[in-house]
């Protein structure tokens, strides 16, 4: 009898073992769900962006049936207005609520702001929007990351872009914030090595009701290029006051992110032939992508926008490092995101860099097109150029 | 050359969307805060009427007419209860209709940018003493003008124009003239929402159209109506003018520096004329 006993303990002590060694010791108890929060503008200008950055999310959840190593997901979508403040109030609110993570923001201000915050309090932040190099600046900050593409990127893209437009002279239209500036600058430092002369920059507030002024002051610059860092409702102002006076004539027009099919819908005729960079596009040649896109098409009757793209991508991502960490203790999903490796991504291979959590990832480029495909929008984009994550990040050290 | 042409175009465009906001304060004493959700209003219904029928110059006679009669049925169900009350109820009453607005045209024509450009007529620039500008400013420069020129008519040269300013004035002794002082109000918000419309209508080739464009003008309408004075029409004329042109000779300067230049011309105003450069001077007791 005592031998059973003892072989029954020894038979309890080892299954416990077993289910230690499968299971992390610091594990902590899984929560009754796993709480995400979104923070984003759903309302205003910034509602078409958060309208589908929603969309690509949902896709997200609803490939793993809103489900997280056996508890639900649960996220919950709050308008940040696209103001700093309102979006750390919000967020202020969910981490004490405990979510288990934030989504957001949209502009970089705000998600400054808002790293600020899950920098305190210990929460992890998945950006896939915002681009300013500051959050993602190496050894900065521990507990956000971004799945998007940072400024430096965008411009390094833009610049190889500049190459294929052929320009010689370029002028450059630049908002007057510090993200905008620095793409700029990188920008002044890539012409200076590759033999292209700045005739000339200007700095506008933002937003800005009206560019005929700095439009003229690029016409009568001479330069055969215009480079544009401004984006969303001012780049729609930007290239219809420039269809006015017939500016896609007299140079060719470029950027980072520029235009995309969003803003091809705002300009139409106006952004044929302007040259950007394309956070993502829905006809990229990869499984992953293929799948989403059928996906996407099925739920909402057409392709999937860059921000849809991008958040949905970038939640997959997520999610799945986390499922794979079979922790409930954030610190665990933090030391498992730095470094990770996806390779089927909905743009194949990207890698977050364990310096600075900045993923790196192949970058597209493109034209304004004009379609005459019934089954197409009449205005898209088209993608010219891939350029390689080594041509346009430093590798982590 | 150039620089003066969008001078006067920032200046028609201001005139143009500031107008109906200073004409229902004036006849009415009422602040519409929703004056730029008719102005969105507007160009979303211009971009449908030019959707339907492809013509840009009927959008500029649906636009109007749909914004006046929303604007007299607003007046009637919702301003009229309030007239006697607190000024504060109005403020909040109209506010209230932004968000309706907003998310009426939300529900309508959805999230997405909607495209709308200028009549092929007037889509080439123009080439005037040496300088390339466009055709569709100086369209709007000469529309801006024509506005301005059939209001002061309307208001200063017609039976309408006595009658409306009379029942701004002393609507008792209207009424007591056998005039349906109740119409006139709801004819004066309907003429004001109606030119909102038709700003949004007419400027839709020059701006983004989407959702929150309303938000982004109202600030300037007041900076007009606040600098011409309260209510007039002639300074907001005179506003509009000086504002398009400083913000013309900031934009040739130093064009971040824009908005600094457009708020100190506001704060001087203010500083050495607080009713306005047109306004009348508040009675004090």
């Amino acid at each position: 009898m005592d031998f059973i006993r003892r072989l029954v303990s020894i038979a309890a002590v080892a299954g416990i073992a077993g289910a230690a060694c499968a299971y992390p010791a610091d594990a902590a108890e899984a929560p009754p769900a796993f709480k995400i929060s979104a923070i984003i503008g759903l309302s205003g200008p910034l509602a078409v962006i958060g309208a589908d950055m929603r969309r690509g999310v949902e896709i997200a959840l609803e490939e793993r049936d809103s489900k997280l190593n056996g508890i639900p997901i649960e996220i919950t979508w709050d308008d940040s207005e696209g103001k700093p403040q309102v979006t750390v109030q919000k967020a202020s609110q969910r981490i004490a609520q405990g979510t288990s993570m934030i989504f957001g923001e949209i502009g970089s201000p705000p998600t400054i702001a808002l790293s600020t915050l899950t920098e305190q309090r210990e929460v992890p932040l998945l950006v896939t929007f915002a681009a300013d190099n500051a959050l993602t600046a190496p050894g900065r900050l521990h507990w956000t990351f971004r799945t998007g593409k940072n400024v430096s990127s965008t411009v390094l893209s833009t610049a190889g872009l500049s190459a294929q437009l052929h320009v010689t002279k370029v002028f450059g239209i630049t908002p007057d914030y510090d993200a905008a500036r620095d793409s700029w600058n990188v920008f002044k430092t890539y012409a200076g090595q590759h033999n292209i002369a700045i005739v000339g920059e200007e700095f506008h507030p933002t937003p800005n009701r009206d560019f005929s002024i700095l439009i003229d002051k690029a016409i009568r610059s001479g330069a055969d290029g215009l480079f544009i860092t401004s984006q969303g409702n001012d780049a729609v102002t930007l290239l219809k006051q420039g269809a006015e006076v017939g500016l896609k004539d007299k140079m060719k027009l470029f950027g980072g992110g520029v235009v995309d099919e969003v803003i091809m819908r705002a300009v139409g005729a106006a952004g044929v032939g302007v040259g950007s960079t394309i956070r993502y596009h829905w006809s990229e040649d990869f499984p992953a992508n293929k799948a989403f896109v059928e996906r996407y098409r099925k739920k909402f009757g057409e392709n999937p926008s860059a921000n849809a793209g991008d958040s949905y991508d970038g939640m997959r991502w997520w999610l799945r490092v986390v499922e794979n960490t079979h922790s409930w203790d954030k610190k665990d999903w933090i030391a498992a995101m730095a470094g990770n490796v996806i390779q089927d991504s909905v743009e194949g291979r990207k890698e977050m860099g364990a310096c600075d959590h900045q993923a790196r990832q192949i970058a597209l480029a493109g034209i304004g097109i004009e379609n005459t495909a019934a089954d197409l929008p009449k205005y898209a984009m088209k993608v010219t150029a891939v350029m390689q994550p080594g041509e346009i990040y430093k590798p982590c050290p | 050359m150039s620089i003066l042409v969008i001078g006067l175009s920032l200046a028609s465009v201001l005139f143009l969307l500031s107008a109906g906001l200073t004409l229902i304060f004036g006849m009415l004493g009422v602040i519409n805060f929703a004056h730029g959700s008719f102005y969105m209003l507007g160009a979303y219904v211009g971009f449908q009427t030019i959707a339907l029928s492809g013509n840009f110059w009927l959008a500029l006679l649906v636009a109007p007419l749909i914004g006046g009669l929303l604007g007299a049925c607003v007046e009637c169900a919702a301003l009229r209860p309030v007239y006697n009350r607190e000024p504060h109820y109005q403020m909040l009453l109209t506010f209230g209709l932004i968000l309706i607005l907003e998310e009426a045209i939300k529900w309508i024509w959805g999230l997405d940018y909607k495209e709308v450009g200028a009549p092929a007529i007037l889509a080439a620039p123009t080439h005037l003493l040496g300088a390339t500008v466009s055709t569709y400013r100086l369209f709007i420069i000469g529309f801006g003008a024509m506005v301005a020129a059939a209001l002061f008519l309307a208001l200063d040269r017609t039976r309408i124009g006595v009658v409306v300013r009379a029942a701004s004035t002393d609507p008792e002794m209207v009424r007591g003239l056998g005039i349906d002082v109740n119409f006139v109000r709801t004819g004066v918000f309907a003429f004001g929402t109606g030119l909102a419309a038709l700003g949004g209508a007419v400027t839709a080739p020059l701006f983004p159209v989407e959702l929150g464009m309303g938000f982004s003008v109202i600030i300037d309408c007041f900076v007009v109506i606040v600098i011409g004075g309260l209510g007039s029409i002639k300074g907001a004329v005179v506003a509009a003018l000086l504002l398009g042109l400083v913000r013309a000779v900031a934009y040739t300067m130093a064009p971040e520096w824009v908005d600094f230049g457009s708020y100190t011309l506001l704060i001087v105003v203010l500083l050495t004329r607080p009713q306005g450069l047109f306004g009348r001077e508040a009675r004090v007791a």
